[in-house]
């Protein structure tokens, strides 16, 4: 079962996929500042999902390309409130929101999580 | 909610709970109710709860008991995430369809009886149709960790209900006295026992269909008694095919093979069933009542 907690920042290494921003090449390594912060969600039938809002922060010009939206960060390291350990993340970029100051928050969607090898 | 919608519920969930979902071994949560608070880990979730249940009056509201043509509402809810949103309206279609098919492709989930059963039992839940299917998918709009989609499966079941009275309030005796000319008492006796409707001979008929498929139940027989005329509740009426083996499914009791016994409550003025051919051919219908009513005659049911 996932356990999914928060708030909590912490930096981490991830991999970015860049398959809208830049499709065919190869992932290449980034670092972000990643938070939750708890939130609900209602659903059609009025049913609520208790979830969290995942964000990254990043610097831009630490990119060779400005990340885009569909752009995956990939190969992220799992562990509580994030996943479980031994787990490698996958999350799809839903948003962006630039800061104005050279820094951006990725609103980002989890996908299904795999096995790190020899993890 | 009534105890068959409660009944139909239970064997919806039955079904769908055994369902293998898209692109995951099992459900890692079912439910019998709508859960108020949801997480995202337990997904692929699936709920079933029943809607609304509307009973609308069944046939003459100033004849007879209290009968009501029902339909319940049964919702299927599927929740899902962890996956881009194409993939995941696909995996909610193919959910959608597995569990309709896991549904209504389950004889003993749509046969108003259990060919295989060799006692003929009543199930515990009974509907004649389900007239609606609405299905409907949602993704969920919000700052959640994950994309999130919502399936849910509207079905509309109908069935038929009716409320007996708990003391029967039917006529049993009729005093009458008359008065001879000029105020004398007549010679004769004054007290009449006879029930309210049977004074006399009953004529009854029935109409259904004239063809129809071999082991399929056919389209309903209808036995109407006479303009004016109920049943008191212990009048039985004999169906039969004349030991062919066919079976029938009556409205009121249980179902019999070859022949059947009718017993319909006090007050109705009619009732139905279906017949279920052995095999194709003619067969010969017949209805025997015990209270030495007029019978009507044989009807021919040819089955394909």
């Amino acid at each position: 079962m996932r356990t999914f907690a928060g708030p909590t920042d912490r930096m981490n290494p991830f991999q970015i996929l860049p398959l809208a921003s830049q499709p065919g090449v190869a992932a290449y390594a980034m670092n972000g500042i990643w938070r939750y912060r708890d939130t609900d969600v209602v659903l059609e039938d009025g049913q609520v999902v208790t979830t969290s809002e995942i964000t990254v922060g990043v610097r831009l010009n630490t990119f060779p390309v400005m990340p885009a939206i569909g752009d995956k960060l990939v190969n992220v390291p799992l562990s509580p409130p994030y996943g479980p350990i031994g787990m490698l993340g996958s999350y799809l970029i839903d948003k962006m929101r630039p800061d104005g100051m050279g820094g951006a928050s990725l609103l980002v969607k989890a996908m299904q999580p795999v096995a790190a090898v020899g993890g | 909610m009534s105890t068959n919608a409660l009944n139909i519920r239970d064997a919806v969930f039955q079904r769908v709970a055994a369902v293998k979902p898209a692109g995951a071994e099992a459900w890692a949560s079912a439910k019998k109710v709508t859960v108020p608070s949801l997480n995202a880990s337990l997904f692929p979730a699936v709920q079933v709860s029943l809607g609304s249940e509307v009973e609308q009056s069944d046939g003459d509201e100033n004849a007879g008991g209290m009968r009501y043509v029902t339909e319940v509402e049964v919702m299927v809810v599927v929740e899902r995430a962890f996956d881009d949103p194409e993939a995941l309206v696909g995996q909610a279609d193919a959910d959608a369809d597995a569990i309709k098919d896991a549904l209504f492709q389950d004889n003993t989930f749509t046969n108003r009886i259990i060919s295989n059963d060799p006692n003929q039992t009543t199930k515990p839940f009974d509907f004649e149709g389900v007239t609606r299917i609405v299905t409907t998918r949602s993704p969920v709009q919000g700052d959640a960790e994950t994309y999130i989609i919502q399936l849910v499966v509207r079905m509309t079941f109908r069935f038929r209900n009716s409320y007996e009275p708990d003391s029967p309030n039917y006529l049993e005796q009729v005093d009458v006295t008359l008065t001879g000319p000029h105020g004398t008492q007549p010679a004769f006796g004054s007290s009449v026992p006879e029930s309210s409707s049977q004074v006399g001979t009953i004529g009854f008929q029935v109409t259904g269909p004239a063809r129809g498929v071999h082991g399929s139940p056919s389209a309903y027989f209808i036995v109407t008694l006479e303009p004016g005329a109920s049943f008191t509740g212990n009048q039985t009426i004999t169906l039969s095919d004349g030991g062919a083996g066919g079976v029938f499914i009556p409205q009121y009791g249980p179902s019999g093979i070859g022949s059947v016994v009718v017993k319909p409550p006090n007050l109705q003025t009619y009732f139905s069933f279906q017949y279920s051919a052995p095999s194709a051919g003619n067969f010969s219908l017949s209805l025997t009542d015990a209270q030495n009513w007029n019978d009507p005659q044989p009807v021919t049911f040819t089955a394909t």
